[in-house]
């Protein structure tokens, strides 16, 4: 996907939704924010999804640029669908949309509970809808890719002191492992073997230590997506193939596994003893069908 | 906040330390205070230095750790500054934020416009450069939603405002982008700006690479990739690259140029190598103006066989090689570098000089034990600055000491310390726990720096002063949340600095 039009579909999902009460028109809490037609100011009266950072917002009053043409009156209750803009002494979000609270259409939308854990519970769904395989299971090992046991193997056979890396490397080396977990049931996708090879990074680099670090003997849920894992994705790189030459310490070799599972959100494994999340939506799924 | 306007005076009385406060014009702006690190100097000579927590107090309640910033201060208007690090946008949005000041450093904001964040980190490796005349910010970053190493440079007219950042370059492969950016003052391209990214571009074996536009505030900008590794390499140099250009278009630019390594240990030795071109890299070879006398090929070593470790540690930063240059606005035959090289278990910085334009170097003017992240500039009257963060003492006594040293004649150097925080705390989150940079940089003789560090508020920790902008509590060292009551463990933060020259 080109990088512009990707930015634009992450740019339309709303990251704060918040009910407030207008208490300005044509103004800001904020000196940094530039001031027009559409700026407000708000008293966030309920926080309904946001991080953490976020949900301690209510009472405060923040700065809201209104979407599209609607007036808005001041003492009017609202929703408001928000994405980040500025952040200093208070904040200013941008409306994606906003709507009056009526009850009917609170109700709709669900507001009550932990807006965090409303969020979590969004961003699940949403890694849930994009994975090719979701199953139960336990984590029985955890080993190196065959790639590089087998140039280990080759620099032993060489003679070789010293072990050239097998491809430049950087300080954002993922340093891939891989976890083999024994398949308890497949909830999505199609997986026939009793095992699944689910690749991770075990580096602590700010690309890669929010991945899931698994460790034998962890259970629960694993929700996977099938990819090359050195797959580019800027525009003229070139997509892998399943198998991939190997060229290290005069070793050449062909070798399985570049198209593997992968787990690299933090999302992508939850225990069994971690309520709600994968399992609610299981669950839900299994009652649908059972209706 | 209306509703909080009671808090917030609480706050700031708070969050300023009194060793550190800066006096308060009636405007309610810090000034600097006037507290020089060297006994006995003149009156005249003590510089003044103001230093800022970057968090704002929207944030109080963020525990990120805000680690490798940068900064970038507008030659045609020095109160505009923008800075990065590794800071995730507030609402996990898939805009990465950028740090906004637009008085001088006194207070800052946050604006979300860098692309391809990462929901918990913000963006990849990030830095930043102002036109010298027409307010355009440019970024060199690794997006942060990508598992490639993919670059992206980028640009802005305007870096307030909340229109994400244009993409100019975008492919995969690179390493450290490092941006550096140079306005054509006279001649047929004068005005326009001439972009210098230095990075590790691991698509090739020689992999120290500059991309290059001599162009790039036009419409649709071409960038051209510039190897500047001559010799023979154990299949790529390291990660840094640092272009530095005099406005008089004289272009240089260091590296870490690899010789040897080992895949298992890390081990490995880097000459440290410098290359220049005389016309800003406008000619068919560009970058290739300096050549070794001893071995006849571009670039010259200023140090050969150092020693380094890409395993290796320093505290909770991780090691793998440091280099850093600067060239003098008042004359471009004038450059300092600096370097890293192990000597054992000591991490040793040095610090060389030039004033033949690279082609000779001096012995080591300067050497600093068990530090890193090393950056130089220098002001329009020559004077020379000098930051690093050096990991003192040892157990739980153990402190990152951030330092900020001036010298007009590379012999005598004036220290001014501007944090040491215990180093141990809080624990890592990812590496890097620090950044693999910091940064410093020159508007006129003033400097401007920025570091990221422990963010405890101790007014010993800042023995030259720092304003907060989050909530604090300065009696009981804690940190507090947007309540101004919760307490908020400790995290690393950005700090900008500005020392008048």
């Amino acid at each position: 996907m080109p990088a512009k039009s990707k930015i634009a579909d992450e740019a339309s999902k709303p990251t704060f939704v918040f009910k407030g009460t207008v208490q300005a028109l044509k103004k800001a809490t904020m000196k940094d924010v530039p001031v027009d037609d559409r700026t407000i100011t708000v008293t966030v009266d309920q926080v309904i999804e946001a991080p953490e950072n976020l949900a301690k917002l209510a009472g405060q009053e923040i700065t809201v640029q209104l979407s599209g043409n609607e007036k808005v009156k001041v003492g009017q209750q609202m929703v408001f669908h928000t994405v980040t803009w500025i952040y200093g002494d208070s904040i200013a979000v941008r409306a994606l949309s906003q709507e009056p609270a009526k009850t009917s259409r609170m109700a709709a939308i669900g507001t009550a509970g932990d807006p965090v854990a409303r969020r979590d519970r969004r961003q699940k769904r949403e890694r849930f809808a994009e994975a090719d395989l979701v199953v139960s299971g336990k984590v029985m090992a955890v080993r190196l890719p065959s790639e590089v046991t087998q140039k280990t193997k080759g620099v032993r056979a060489a003679g070789l002191k010293k072990s050239p890396p097998p491809k430049p490397i950087s300080e954002h080396d993922p340093k891939w492992r891989e976890a083999v977990v024994e398949v308890g049931d497949v909830h999505k996708g199609s997986h026939q073997k009793k095992e699944v090879v689910v690749r991770f990074p075990a580096s602590m680099d700010v690309m890669w230590h929010n991945a899931p670090k698994f460790h034998p003997g962890q259970q629960g849920f694993f929700m996977l997506k099938k990819r090359a894992t050195d797959e580019p994705d800027a525009k003229g790189g070139k997509k892998t193939a399943g198998k991939r030459s190997v060229k290290a310490a005069g070793i050449k070799a062909k070798v399985e596994g570049d198209e593997a599972y992968v787990a690299l959100d933090p999302t992508d494994f939850q225990p069994f003893t971690e309520p709600g999340g994968v399992k609610a939506i299981i669950e839900s799924a299994e009652d649908d069908l059972d209706t | 906040m209306a509703a909080r306007k009671s808090g917030k005076r609480t706050s700031r009385k708070q969050s300023t330390s009194r060793t550190a406060a800066p006096k308060k014009s009636a405007a309610g702006k810090a000034k600097p205070s006037s507290k020089a690190g060297k006994k006995g100097a003149s009156k005249s000579a003590v510089p003044s230095i103001l230093l800022v927590n970057m968090i704002p107090r929207s944030l109080s309640g963020e525990e990120n750790q805000d680690s490798e910033p940068s900064i970038a201060v507008n030659p045609a208007n020095p109160l505009q500054i923008a800075a990065s690090a590794f800071t995730p946008d507030p609402a996990r949005g898939a805009l990465a934020p950028i740090y906004v000041s637009k008085d001088g450093g006194n207070t800052w904001t946050l604006n979300s416009i860098v692309p391809g964040a990462n929901r918990t980190t913000g963006t990849g490796d990030i830095t930043l450069k102002f036109s010298r005349t027409n307010g355009t910010l440019y970024a060199g970053i690794l997006r942060g939603d990508s598992r490639t190493t993919r670059l992206n440079i980028l640009r802005t007219r305007n870096f307030d405002a909340a229109t994400p950042m244009e993409i100019l370059v975008d492919r995969n492969n690179v390493d450290q982008p490092y941006m550096h950016v140079s306005t054509v003052s006279k001649g047929p391209d004068k005005g326009k700006d001439r972009v210098y990214v230095g990075n590790n571009d691991l698509n090739a074996g020689g992999s120290a690479t500059i991309d290059q536009s001599l162009n790039a505030a036009g419409p649709n900008p071409s960038f051209k990739k510039i190897r500047i590794e001559s010799r023979a390499t154990p299949g790529q140099d390291g990660p840094p690259v640092r272009p530095s250009v005099h406005p008089d278009g004289v272009a240089y630019a260091i590296y870490h140029a690899w010789r040897s390594f080992d895949n298992d240990s890390g081990l490995g030795t880097a000459d440290v190598v410098v290359v220049r071109d005389d016309s800003g890299g406008t000619n068919n070879k560009p970058f290739t103006d300096l050549v070794d006398p001893t071995d006849g090929k571009v670039g010259i070593r200023i140090a050969l066989n150092t020693k380094f470790n890409f395993n290796g540690v320093l505290g909770l930063q991780r090691t793998g090689g440091d280099v850093a240059l600067a060239v003098s606005p008042a004359n471009s035959d004038v450059v300092y570098a600096s370097y890293n090289d192990d000597q054992g278990a000591i991490y040793m910085l040095h610090v060389l000089r030039s004033n033949d334009a690279g082609r000779t170097w001096s012995a080591d003017l300067r050497t600093i034990r068990n530090a890193l992240n090393p950056a130089l500039a220098i002001n329009s009257e020559g004077k020379v600055g000098f930051l690093y963060q050096q990991l003192v003492g040892s157990g739980a006594g153990q402190r990152w000491d951030t330092k900020v040293e001036f010298t007009n004649n590379g012999s005598n150097w004036n220290t001014i310390t501007l944090a040491k925080v215990q180093a141990g705390r809080p624990a890592l989150k990812f590496d890097p726990y620090l950044g693999d940079y910091a940064h410093l940089m020159t508007v006129g003789k003033d400097f401007y720096g920025i570091f990221s560090a422990n963010n405890t508020p101790k007014k010993t920790s800042f023995p030259n002063g720092v304003v907060y902008q989050r909530n604090a509590n300065w009696t009981t060292n804690t940190l507090l949340d947007i309540d101004n009551q919760s307490p908020v463990r400790p995290s690393i933060d950005p700090f900008f600095f500005k020392v008048t020259g």
